[in-house]
């Protein structure tokens, strides 16, 4: 198979009509760039993890080994941190988080549901069950989507949640309750924390838990490709070893380690270093949902002849195998029992005990993504000690957005766009280990200048920089870097993928000179990104 | 390895003997000092022929064995060993007619017609008495019995795969919709290349599993295989029989041999029946339901989420081989064994409850009960903290305290277990003092691993996870949750039981005592069972003619005053929970050191008395599952 010539969207899954392939065209197109941006901003860390590739720009032949890595979707921490609650006790800490007095991480909503599977359960007067909605979509793909056409969304909460949902329960706010306006499009920006997909029991859309980010995933799998060896010299193979070593994860989770482990695997090979081979995501890059195993279910004796607990298990969004594909790509998916049986869910047993809660139902069924297997290596790898912090800290930016939006682009991780011949000012660059006076540089090609309006410290380890931003009208077209260097010299890597230089006319909003938006930088933005428990692009 | 098996004609150790049929089966790889070197090892006496000091178990440094030029044929006989039986159960049986089958020094007559290639064998083993020998079977027989996916689609269609390769391949010529699946575990798959080179045993095997490409996980047909697997003529069977709603179990019979057979070895109504409990497969598949140890997280021994296997810790022909390399992890195992078992579980009760109009007539309701007695098989928990590792100890697995997910889960009683924690430090303290090892060792014949010299060995170290400990099974809970929803008792009567010696889960022989009280039948008529009223009045009966006990100190009291106090009292769950809560409250408030004591000797203590239980003992298949140290005696 020669070079990939785009990343497709999660499952393939066309959200468009016939009458809106423009808009399809331009989601495929943004969506290919996203995911083009992660991993290329993966590749460009260091140490450069010289067994990842880009599959955009690497021949994948037609019998390159495809592997498949799964894990179990309930909250693998949960039984760790509360093993001595008892199962019940972890099963509604997975549905409804622990108790605010445990501080239990990752903060947030849904925060604790970090497998990346998240659920809703919907539960009748009485109590019981009636539906469970899971979902492993990713955020970053609902953000692109927004900004192509926030009607299709509108579109896709009113099938997945119902018809009650709004357009404007979906925008972002300003502390007033002014809808934030994304200058690139010219329209509110989305909020993925809207109340149609922020609670366990209102409903779920996609993914919000903050390590459950899918530029996570493609750094995981990038840092996973760097083989380990221990002080002694002894290849350090096991998960907890590897994740604890290479810092690329938390070791407790179900996913991380073993994605790890996996990744490793296949890059060190079976005869030596050199056997193995060089790995990147499978496209259509993702985490998808699999079908649990029913065999552990029992329906009530009322249930009608024939009927088979399969048949409470609907697809929404995406699909089961077909021939040839080795995981489901199955993103949205529900557990409910026909009407007309008359019963519900809570009267289905799973190894013998009635479903009272969804994470019942995660404890039966696996989320599995797919990674390309390339041999032979085109170097041997080597075997690096574990990761430790630089000394002195480096500078490192996860974000850089028109300052309303910053909150918003902390969870999409979608770059930031200027047209060439633009200033922007008002721009937030939030960054980490940084010194007040430290350069900012946007590097990888030439034509973008910045100037500082000011800084404003968040806590000990960030600051948020004000700026004005100038695209010339000669700028290349393309994405910049962003590098950092602090007084003492201490600098970098540089950030791909950050900012995006367009051509002029490709944003819908003023460009011109653009003042971020009605809502002058302040605490709020501030604010948010406090509460979130972990910075964009990490586990 | 020794395996285990109830003959009573070898009564001394009930040990497998290594016969020279054996022995020419492997031939390629031994040479007659080996064979001099088994044949001599037959007597069953404790000759301790390692020094070791008191108290401790053999820790001689490995030697003799990896040595002497022996070592290599001798590791591979004994690696084609595996997966789980030293050879097929009927290996005795097809000694050759001239030369007497010695067992523990025991001679004993066993004449068999060898077997002929071409037909579908029979043996059964008994718990008793003379083993059968293998027949062919009648038209008859196969078609009431062999109505599984195998033998529907293979054997019956006169198929006869003796290798790993060629039944993989008749397979998927028989059914091509059939996915394949393959795990792997190994007692020592996690031992460091500083220990043990690729190319040592670690007692590695496979898994191999069949299902519908719509649901791969609906196994139709499980496959026992030694690693490498691919030439492996060592084939153990199991498949699902929809039909009869059981598990029929095969074997091939002299393997390597130009006689080699396929045989039948029973089904899943043979798992508990008087004659063949505890025999042939059934010394490990206690339910007749497919089994796997270490059934949760963090999967011991398993290529898991939590543990790989890495391709360079493995014989370069099993890194090499795709079973290995498309290998899945025991979480995808675990959720197949529990739904298969559970499958079988459900339609055994249902066969033991059958009725109309009010009334079901129960039988075998002994069996039932002893779920709740004596237990039926066990599992095996541990902490997710790697022995090895850096972090305290804080997820200590509750069921090996106590029975907790039935008492909590099941039974809805309320109580709190204490948030207890070894810390790093003390756990490595006492492992140290105690001098826990985990050590590869190859008992010859009648040997126990005690006394067999250790090939290699981490010390100090044990297990890989920490804290291994058997534990309640999840066959048991899930039949006791099924009998509650059956009304064939109810929680007071399941929660006086299962509180009978509360701090021991498993193995407790004052609880398995109550067994004697269960009646063979019952009946529940308008929702009312008999078989709590009489289990209870017999129970009664009994405690009337006992010595009164200090009901303050009640774990000091018989069983059946135990059972009382929960039975009889006028709030049934007040008082279980206020005795679990007495239980637990012990581990709380100790000192680190206090407190690791306790617990690492809870643990020692249950993974002894796992090695002495009836039948159960038989799970304990291989040197490397438990660790050694001076409190292993």
């Amino acid at each position: 198979m020669p070079k990939l010539k785009t990343f497709d969207p999660p499952a393939n899954q066309n959200d468009f009509t016939a009458a809106e392939t423009q808009l399809e065209a331009a989601l495929r197109a943004r969506w290919s760039s996203n995911i083009n941006m992660f991993t290329e901003s993966v590749l460009q860390n260091k140490p450069a993890p010289t067994q990842y590739f880009n599959p955009l720009t690497t021949d994948i032949p037609d019998q390159a080994t495809e592997a498949v890595i799964r894990w179990t979707a309930f909250p693998a921490r949960i039984s760790k941190t509360f093993s001595f609650k008892g199962e019940r006790t972890q099963w509604s800490y997975a549905d409804n988080g622990p108790p605010a007095s445990e501080n239990y991480e990752p903060l947030g909503p849904r925060g604790w549901q970090d497998e990346y599977c998240e659920w809703s359960v919907t539960r009748n007067d009485a109590g019981k069950i009636t539906k469970v909605s899971f979902t492993c979509e990713n955020r970053e793909y609902w953000y692109t989507l927004w900004d192509i056409s926030p009607e299709v969304v509108l579109r896709l909460y009113q099938q997945l949640v119902g018809p009650q949902v709004e357009p404007q329960d979906l925008y972002s706010r300003d502390e007033v309750g002014n809808p934030i306006i994304n200058a690139e499009t010219g329209r509110p920006a989305y909020n993925g924390h809207n109340k149609w997909n922020s609670t366990t029991t209102e409903g779920v859309v996609h993914l919000i838990s903050a390590p459950n980010a899918l530029s996570a995933e493609i750094s995981l799998a990038g840092q996973a490709t760097i083989l380990r060896k221990d002080s002694t010299g002894e290849p350090i193979t096991d998960p907890a070893g590897l994740i604890t070593c290479s810092n690329y994860g938390i070791a407790d989770r179900n996913s991380d380690p073993h994605i790890g482990a996996s990744v490793n695997s296949l890059v060190r090979g079976s005869d030596g270093l050199g056997s193995g081979m060089r790995v990147s995501l499978s496209n259509p890059v993702g985490l998808y949902i699999q079908t649990p195993n029913f065999n552990q279910y029992s329906l009530p004796s009322s249930a009608p002849a024939g009927a088979q607990p399969s048949d409470c298990w609907s697809i929404l969004r995406g699909h089961a195998r077909g021939s040839g594909e080795a995981i489901d790509y199955i993103l949205h998916a529900v557990f409910e029992v026909p009407e007309e049986w008359g019963f519900t869910v809570s009267d289905i047993t799973i190894n013998g005990f009635n479903i009272d809660f969804g994470a019942q139902i995660t404890e039966t069924f696996h989320i599995a993504l797919a990674a390309y297997g390339l041999q032979p290596q085109t170097e041997a790898p080597s075997e690096l000690t574990c990761a430790r912090d630089a000394k002195p800290p480096l500078p490192r930016t996860p974000c850089l957005r028109d300052s309303p939006v910053l909150p918003a682009t902390f969870r999409s991780g979608l770059s930031m766009r200027i047209e060439q011949g633009t200033t922007i000012s008002n721009i937030g660059l939030y960054a980490t280990d940084v010194d007040t006076n430290a350069i900012i540089a946007f590097t990888g090609a030439p034509g973008v200048s910045l100037e500082q309006q000011g800084t404003q410290a968040t806590d000990e380890e960030t600051i948020l920089f004000q700026l004005t931003i100038t695209a010339a009208a000669d700028a290349p077209l393309g994405v910049r870097s962003v590098l950092l260097t602090n007084a003492n010299g201490a600098k970098g890597p540089a950030v791909y993928g950050l900012l995006e230089v367009v051509a002029p006319g490709t944003l819908a909003g003023e460009q011109t000179e653009v003042v971020g938006s009605r809502v002058e930088p302040s605490t709020q933005s501030l604010g948010v990104m406090r509460s979130l428990a972990s910075p964009l692009g990490s586990r | 390895m020794i395996a285990y098996v109830a003959d009573a004609a070898s009564s001394t150790c009930d040990t497998f003997d290594w016969d020279p049929i054996v022995m020419n089966n492997y031939g390629a790889v031994l040479s007659s000092a080996i064979v001099a070197m088994a044949l001599t090892t037959t007597a069953c006496n404790n000759s301790r022929s390692d020094n070791s000091d008191s108290g401790k178990r053999v820790v001689s440094p490995a030697k003799a064995v990896s040595e002497s030029s022996q070592a290599p044929a001798i590791e591979a006989a004994l690696n084609s060993r595996l997966p789980t039986r030293t050879a097929t159960f009927a290996k005795a049986a097809l000694a050759a007619p001239a030369a007497p089958v010695e067992a523990c020094g025991q001679a004993q007559a066993k004449r068999c017609e060898p077997t002929k290639p071409g037909s579908i064998y029979k043996y059964i083993a008994v718990n008793q008495g003379n083993q059968p020998c293998p027949a062919p079977m009648s038209e008859t027989e196969i078609a009431q019995n062999l109505n599984d996916p195998f033998s529907t689609s293979l054997l019956r269609n006169g198929k006869f795969p003796l290798s790993v390769a060629q039944l993989t391949a008749a397979i998927a010529e028989a059914d091509p919709d059939l996915v394949i699946r393959s795990y792997m575990v190994g007692e020592g798959s996690q031992i460091p290349l500083r220990v043990a080179d690729r190319d040592k045993s670690r007692n590695l095997r496979y898994v191999v599993t069949w299902g519908p490409s719509k649901s791969p996980q609906n196994v139709q047909i499980f496959l026992n295989a030694s690693a490498p697997g691919k030439e492996s003529g060592f084939l153990q069977v199991i498949s699902w029989d929809d039909q009869r709603k059981l598990f029929n179990y095969f074997e091939v019979l002299v393997p390597g041999e130009s006689n080699a057979v396929w045989s039948w070895a029973g089904d899943s109504s043979l798992a508990r029946a008087p004659d063949t409990k505890g025999a042939g497969c059934f010394d490990c598949h206690h339910n007749g339901v497919v089994i796997m140890k270490e059934l949760n997280l963090p999967w011991n021994n398993w290529q898991s989420p939590r543990a790989q296997i890495a391709p360079d810790e493995v014989p370069k022909a099993v890194a090499n081989e795709t079973l290995f390399q498309d290998l899945n992890g025991a979480d995808s195992y675990e959720s197949v064994v529990m739904g298969s078992a559970q499958t079988y579980h459900k339609q055994w009760l249902q066969a033991h409850s059958v009725g109309a109009d009010g009334k079901i007539e129960l039988s075998a309701v002994d069996l039932m009960l002893e779920h709740l007695t004596a237990g039926t098989t066990i599992n095996i928990v541990s902490s997710a903290s790697l022995s090895a590792g850096d972090d305290d100890i804080s997820d200590i697995p509750s069921n090996a305290l106590l029975w907790d997910d039935l008492l909590s889960s099941s039974l809805g009683l309320d109580y709190s277990i204490p948030a207890l924690v070894i810390p790093r430090a003390s756990y490595q303290s006492f492992v140290a003092e105690h001098g826990y090892e985990l050590a590869q060792r190859f008992p010859g014949e009648c040997q126990d691993c005690a006394n067999a010299t250790a090939v290699y060995a981490i010390k100090p170290g044990s297990t890989h996870f920490a804290l291994y400990t058997p534990a309640p099974s999840f066959d048991d809970r899930f039949m006791i949750t099924q009998m509650l929803q059956a009304e064939i008792f109810d929680n007071k009567f399941a929660a006086a039981i299962a509180l009978v010696d509360v701090g021991k889960p498993v193995f407790s022989s004052t609880r398995a005592g109550l067994q004697q009280y269960a009646p063979t039948s019952g009946t529940i008529i308008n929702n009312e069972s008999s078989v709590v009223k009489d289990f209870s009045d017999a129970v009664r009966q009994a405690a009337a003619g006992q010595r009164s006990c200090d009901a303050s100190k009640i774990d000091s009291c018989t069983a059946e005053q135990q059972f009382l106090s929960i039975y009889d009292a006028a709030d049934w769950t007040t008082a279980a929970q206020q005795r679990i809560q007495t239980y637990l409250d012990t581990f709380a408030g100790l000192s680190d050191e206090a407190r690791t004591d306790k617990l690492m000797r809870l643990v020692a203590s249950r993974q002894q008395s796992f090695t002495a239980w009836p039948i159960i003992s038989n799970l304990n298949e291989f040197c490397l599952l438990l660790p050694e140290s001076d409190l292993s005696q």
